[in-house]
């Protein structure tokens, strides 16, 4: 998978890390308790800078998604169609990210986190459908 | 507020807009502000404001100053700014130009917005290049292209609303009916429903025919206090509110896509133009999507929530409706000149309450709305115009 990567920083290297390491890590505020996403220097809420990471369970609900069918440039043209969604977390934050095994998508669908690696070994967070019984769909 | 306070557009200026060759953006720029001057009859030296919306060709750190060189006034002017929010840009631009004459820092202010994205970007991909303004490490790794960032807004949107595609079509076919009446709109062929809901899918479920083509021009505004205007015998139109909104910037930090800060901007502009939704003769909404100008009607208080897509379907934005919407052909069809693109709702407007607008006037119209916005349904602007 040829991906455009992250331009990593100081404030968003853990998050990216916790992704080598296929676990999904969002700040939580030590002052007001509030999970920031994107990471922050300071928390979004009360400005407090008490953030430490945290690991989410990685269920979610699909909040919307397209199918992107015209690339957004030359790095994606070989990959067309697949789809993007809005993922709410089932503790409050909401990611951007590919959705894999997509043909019955749509909104409300319970979905679970994996990762997918790029060609130069980099983990980007995903999501994919979950069954009725709790399985991976 | 007197009938004398205020500020008043007195001219305005198009270039032609489409594939220019031959065409630079600076250039642009020129043709445009010489168009807008010669409107007002109000001479070069006469000028000390300028306002611009910044390039998505050009490079220049200091856009504004860079058209001011260029344009051979910079050591005239006691006011020059780049506003850089995207779609949004010249309608702030224009409320910026009557702040800083309400505040008394210059007399007669240039709003200038052009771009020549279509030829000018020498290889580089328009699409690729709105791709790459999502966020870089949250949004871009996952292929989000613009029009991606506004279809999961219309899914949302159909799911919580039941708007439908035919209803968005409807948006595209009554803008190009208006684009029809303008010789210089880039696409001026009448569509269908079936036409729009047949065209190649972009991202779902929004088809080409949703979608704003990139094109070169400019536009420009020449802004003066409405005391200025009267006592110079020239022909203005008044700014009778402006406001802005805010709910995010990147849509992956929208907390709600039914809704943005268009609700804000709109409620900030009627506040302080002293009038209702009810009062508007005709709106030139930002189409970049058709999905954007169903929730744009509702926002503004034209209908009420899960409402816009009956209300186009029930011929309401076309030039016979009870609000016409983007009666030049707006983005859809006149055409998209990225960051200015809202230059030219602002000059049909004006146009409009000239009574100037020929075949696709509206009947003798007392106030006009204009709403930009910027990113995705991020900066948001809502100008009122006329009351005079």
């Amino acid at each position: 998978m040829i991906r455009p990567l992250p331009p990593i920083d100081p404030v968003t290297k853990e998050f990216w890390d916790g992704c080598q390491q296929e676990k999904l890590l969002i700040q939580k505020c030590g002052s007001c308790g509030t999970l920031n996403f994107y990471p922050r220097a300071l928390c979004k809420k009360c400005h407090s800078d008490h953030l430490e990471y945290v690991e989410m369970s990685g269920r979610g609900t699909l909040y919307s998604y397209t199918i992107v069918h015209r690339a957004p440039g030359k790095t994606f043209d070989s990959q067309v169609p697949y789809a993007v969604a809005l993922v709410d977390l089932e503790e409050g934050p909401r990611l951007l990210a590919n959705i894999v095994n997509y043909s019955q998508i749509g909104i409300g669908m319970k979905l679970s986190s994996v990762f997918l690696t790029t060609e130069e070994g980099f983990k980007l967070p995903a999501f994919t459908p979950v069954s009725e019984k709790g399985e991976e769909g | 507020m007197n009938s004398m306070e205020g500020c008043a557009v007195v001219g305005i200026g198009e270039t032609p807009v489409g594939k220019l060759e031959q065409s630079t953006s600076l250039g642009l720029h020129a043709l445009a502000v010489r168009e807008a001057l010669d409107d007002a009859s109000i001479d070069w030296q006469d000028v000390d404001g300028l306002i611009t919306a910044g390039s998505f060709v050009d490079n220049f750190s200091r856009h504004s100053l860079t058209v001011a060189e260029y344009l051979g006034i910079a050591q005239q002017l006691s006011y020059n700014t780049s506003i850089h929010m995207g779609g949004a840009s010249t309608a702030m631009g224009l409320m910026h130009a009557c702040m800083a004459i309400e505040q008394g820092i210059c007399s007669t202010v240039v709003v200038a917005g052009a771009d020549n994205q279509r030829s000018g970007l020498r290889g580089k991909d328009a699409v690729e290049q709105y791709a790459s303004f999502r966020h870089p490490q949250f949004e871009v790794p996952f292929g989000l292209p613009n029009p991606g960032a506004y279809a999961m807004i219309a899914h949302r949107y159909m799911f919580e609303y039941g708007v439908t595609s035919a209803q968005m079509a409807e948006v595209a076919v009554t803008i190009r009916n208006h684009a029809g009446l303008n010789p210089r709109a880039v696409f001026r062929q009448p569509i269908t429903v079936e036409d729009v809901l047949n065209s190649k899918m972009i991202c779902e479920p929004l088809h080409l025919l949703d979608c704003s083509p990139i094109s070169d021009g400019g536009g420009a505004l020449v802004v003066t206090s409405l005391a200025k205007a009267k006592a110079n015998g020239l022909k203005p139109v008044k700014v009778a509110g402006y406001g802005m909104g805010f709910t995010h910037d990147h849509v992956i930090e929208n907390p709600d896509l039914t809704t943005s800060g268009c609700k804000a901007s709109g409620k900030r502009a009627f506040e302080k133009a002293g009038i209702v939704p009810a009062d508007i003769d005709f709106a030139e909404l930002y189409d970049c999507y058709t999905i954007a100008v169903i929730m744009q009607l509702e926002e503004l208080g034209f209908c009420a929530r899960g409402e816009g897509g009956s209300f186009v379907e029930n011929g309401n934005i076309s030039l016979k409706g009870s609000l016409p919407v983007c009666t030049h052909g707006g983005l859809l069809s006149h055409c998209h000149l990225g960051a200015p693109a809202g230059v030219f709702h602002l000059t049909e407007a004006v146009r409009q309450l000239r009574g100037e607008s020929g075949p696709r006037q509206v009947p003798d119209p007392h106030y006009g709305l204009v709403h930009a916005e910027g990113g995705i349904l991020s900066a948001n602007c809502t100008v009122i115009l006329g009351g005079l």
